[in-house]
């Protein structure tokens, strides 16, 4: 016995010492390998621990030869189909480009082998068009003609757009029953059905983003007959069904979906507009980070999503792959409980402004991809310079004033609390961890607690923290207005997540939720901005670039407002 | 009859650490080198000031120099964060180390005197303990490991006691439990009937003084063989829950947490992440189990002082 028992140790001691570190390399629970032949049929094979599954896809080819086949490794499984359900950024993305939403945004002009969206200019998607009454309280809304649903063939109409409607206010308050809520919609009873393709919203106010609201990836037309033949009095709008099943007509739709492995998109046939270069794409769920860029690197994927800022830098310098980083409203911002001690004490929030080192987060932890945050609204946001915000005061690394304002609150020899970041989120680590390094300069003691995704949002939501880190947060739509009402609204802000309330930022928003003149808007939001910086309730640290690392064929890349990547545009021109 | 060699505990220490059979051996100066780091190791920065090391705090990142290769002034390079791994490799010694002694004696100590009167009462007793022992080595390590971070983990029950660190020692402790008593009851076993112990029931000893005084002693050798290998099974087990996201928080130094920032770097060829305190783990493994050896070499293959 004792010698069996004495033989263990070093045994486990070499499985550990080596096998863990060396066999970490191959921790992947699914090995994807991917053979490209020379005929336009693709192979693909995925190979787990229990089965062997073959499946065929047929791949076209352009006339130069090239595949219109599109292979994006992403990190984790696509969550669900209902659009009404989405929430996470990857989920997101996959609803915004299988569903079709009323309206989307054009691509703005060529600035280097990319663009932006034109945040001023939209075509219609399942709406042909559009015109707003005087008062810009009613929308009238014509639907396209000749769209059918793929899947089951049923033509798109009005009921379809109606039941959308219906189906989103009623399975509320989140979702698009949030997003009609801000167009002005909260009742059936302010849709009027007019004929087979025409439809009028009377909303309840005017609003400045009603178009870009009907962009939102939550907005998507859904196939109302299909839905109702799959609920149940249980479950009457097919929230069930919906959430594993696809009704949609969006510029591609899905043709396949094997959980946890890979997702395969067709370009829809029957869209009659612009039709995308790429006619598959196909999503593959590649968990381990190291893992995505090796496949980018070897060329079995054509984009990796979701790579840290040193796979990117190992990305650039290999062959074949390209990075995109690109200028962003990204914020790197750091949550701070404005209802809980020490954090409810305005010099302690002001002085945690000072302390933080903004040029060690900027080019140190984000590789110089990014610049210092000058506040609330990203200084890549259209309003930043149209509303002439960039003479406003901000916060600067300035360790004696920090010090200063500790001590005026009664802790010039420091406290302890505690961040809360996502686990195994390689930024949301480095930058808790040069944080931490930096506070402890002020006898500040900061515990790092990490947390699923899940808890995060829980104790975001109950305000159950000190400190929180979330990685990049992003508004979808680039306006003041949006972002005030969605963080700052002491009453109805969907994500006040530092409990912060002010009352004159209230009656700012009330003021201008209806108005839609950006010269009218412009003194009220500076004056907002300035309460803000001056209230600190979280630590504005820097505005991060947008970053993909593609093959260095892949062009027609769009960044959208919303960071969701729109495949439409993509192509073989890079 | 076996013949019990009073006052011999002292012999036997001295032996297993600086007997003349054992020398000066690779492992044992192997040991007392780890030791010696787990000792300076939250000193390591002040002793850098006096001694040409490149050490550094093991907290503070240095964003600007991330994944750098060993060099001069980082002897075992930086990791992702730009952490200096030769100084967390050094400071970790001592979590490690601390926490399998702790987690250990804690199970090992309570696991000898369940064994050792497991094996004095027999009977009910001893049947209860077996099947205790059986269901709780029936569990795989990390599995149960798992279980009491889910378990204990919304607890607030350890004060200013780091929370990871307290369910790890637990954790060990519960490992080392039935070890420690499945073997002390075998080697006491064959003593219940000991003149000795006849001696001291007569003289009116209890059954507790009698298993404290006069029959736990005599399983002070293979306690002592099992207490070395059992600290280096224990190491194993932190650093195998710290791999897998349970017990050191980051960015504290731990070998576990260590080699899990850098396992996915080797396929970019950043080796030295992963490597250096996977080493750690192999050396200070590889010290302990001498002792155990050793220790078994001056016991001798019956149980007694050779």
């Amino acid at each position: 016995m004792r010698r069996a028992l004495k033989r263990i140790p070093p045994i486990m001691a070499v499985l550990l010492g080596f096998a863990l570190v060396a066999g970490a390399c191959t921790t992947t629970e699914t090995v994807t390998e991917t053979v490209v032949v020379t005929s336009i049929v693709t192979e693909t094979e995925t190979v787990t621990e229990k089965e062997v599954v073959t499946e065929t896809v047929e791949v076209l080819l352009d006339d130069a030869g090239m595949s219109r086949t599109l292979r994006i490794a992403i990190p984790d499984d696509v969550e669900q189909l209902d659009p009404a359900l989405g929430s996470a950024q990857l989920t997101n993305l996959v609803l915004k480009n299988v569903y079709m939403q009323p309206v989307q945004y054009r691509p703005g002009p060529d600035v280097g082998g990319f663009s932006y969206a034109d945040t001023t200019s939209f075509e219609g998607q399942w709406i042909e068009s559009w015109d707003f009454s005087d008062d810009f309280t009613m929308i009238t809304l014509r639907l396209r003609q000749g769209l059918t649903f793929p899947t089951s063939g049923n033509p798109v109409t009005a009921d379809d757009a109606v039941y959308t409607i219906e189906r989103a206010l009623a399975t509320g308050p989140a979702g698009p029953a949030w997003v009609w809520g801000n167009i002005g919609v909260t009742s059936l009873d302010q849709i009027e059905r007019v004929d087979d393709r025409t439809l009028v919203v009377h909303s309840a106010r005017p609003s400045t983003i009603v178009l870009p609201l009907m962009r939102d990836q939550t907005m998507g037309i859904l196939d109302s007959e299909t839905i109702k033949a799959n609920s149940t009095d249980e479950d009457p709008w097919g929230r069930d069904w919906l959430k594993q099943n696809y009704a949609g007509n969006g510029r591609y739709v899905v043709e396949s979906w094997e959980r946890g492995s890979q997702m395969v998109l067709k370009v829809n046939p029957t869209w009659t507009g612009f039709q995308p270069y790429f006619h598959t794409v196909i999503l593959l769920t590649v968990p381990e980070a190291a893992n995505r860029l090796a496949l980018l690197q070897s060329g079995d994927v054509d984009i990796a999503l979701d790579l840290s800022v040193q796979q990117l830098q190992t990305a650039s310098g290999s062959d074949g792959v390209k990075v995109l980083s690109v200028p962003d409203r990204n914020g790197i911002n750091v949550l701070m409980n404005n209802q809980r001690a020490p954090f409810d004490n305005l010099d302690v929030r002001k002085a945690l402004s000072y302390a933080a080192d903004y040029n060690a987060i900027v080019n140190g932890v984000l590789n110089g991809q990014a610049v210092p945050s000058q506040g609330p609204i990203s200084v890549h946001s259209r309003f930043f310079d149209l509303y002439g915000l960039g003479d406003a005061w901000v916060y600067e690394h300035n360790p004696d004033r920090a010090r200063e304002l500790l001590a005026a609150a009664g802790h010039g020899d420091g406290f302890e609390f505690e961040m809360v970041i996502r686990q195994d989120i390689p930024l949301d680590e480095a930058v808790a961890t040069n944080l931490k390094a930096q506070f402890a300069d002020y006898g500040i003691d900061m515990s790092i607690r990490p947390v699923t995704g899940t808890e995060m949002f829980r104790v975001l939501s109950e305000l159950d923290y000190d400190m929180a880190f979330r990685g990049g947060l992003l508004d979808y739509i680039d306006d003041p207005y949006y972002q005030f009402f969605l963080w700052w609204d002491s009453q109805d802000a969907a994500i006040n997540w530092t409990g912060f309330a002010d009352s004159r930022i209230d009656e700012i928003l009330d003021e201008t939720a209806s108005v839609v003149s950006d010269p009218e808007r412009r003194e009220p939001y500076r004056e907002a901005v300035t309460r803000l910086v001056e209230a600190a309730p979280m630590l504005w640290l820097a505005n991060a670039n947008y970053t993909l690392a593609m093959r260095e064929d892949i062009g027609g890349f769009t960044l959208h407002p919303d960071g969701l990547l729109w495949f439409a545009t993509l192509n073989r021109s890079g | 009859m076996t013949t019990i060699a009073p006052h011999r505990e002292r012999s036997l220490f001295a032996r297993v650490f600086t007997g003349p059979a054992a020398g000066i051996t690779i492992r044992r100066s192997l040991f007392f080198f780890m030791l010696f780091l787990a000792v300076i190791g939250p000193w390591i920065e002040s002793i850098g000031q006096w001694i040409p090391i490149p050490v550094y705090d093991p907290l503070r990142p240095d964003p600007f120099n991330p994944v750098s290769p060993p060099s001069a002034e980082h002897w075992f390079g930086t990791d992702t964060l730009g952490l200096d791994i030769f100084t967390r490799v050094i400071v970790a010694t001592r979590v490690d180390f601390t926490l399998a002694l702790i987690g250990v004696t804690l199970g090992g100590g309570l696991g000898c005197l369940a064994g050792a009167w497991a094996a004095y009462r027999r009977g009910w007793v001893d049947t209860v303990a077996l099947r205790f022992v059986e269901v709780v080595q029936s569990f795989p390590v990390l599995l149960l490991g798992l279980a009491l971070f889910a378990a204990l983990g919304p607890l607030d029950i350890f004060g200013p006691v780091d929370h990871g660190m307290a369910v790890l020692v637990i954790a060990i402790a519960m490992v080392n439990f039935p070890l420690y008593l499945r073997q002390v009851r075998s080697v006491l076993l064959p003593l219940t009937e000991a003149e000795f112990v006849q001696a001291a029931k007569c003289a009116g000893l209890g059954a507790w003084g009698i298993v404290w005084n006069h029959f736990l002693p005599n399983a002070r050798g293979q306690i002592l063989a099992l207490f070395a290998l059992t600290c280096a099974y224990a190491i194993q087990i932190i650093a195998g829950l710290s791999f897998i996201g349970l017990g050191i928080e980051p960015p504290n130094p731990e070998w576990g947490s260590m080699i899990k920032t850098g396992a996915t770097l080797i396929v970019q060829g950043h080796w030295w992440v992963s490597v250096f305190p996977g080493a750690a783990i192999v050396l200070s493994v590889y010290s302990l189990t001498g002792f155990s050896v050793r220790s078994e070499t001056v016991i001798g293959p019956g149980g007694t002082s050779t």
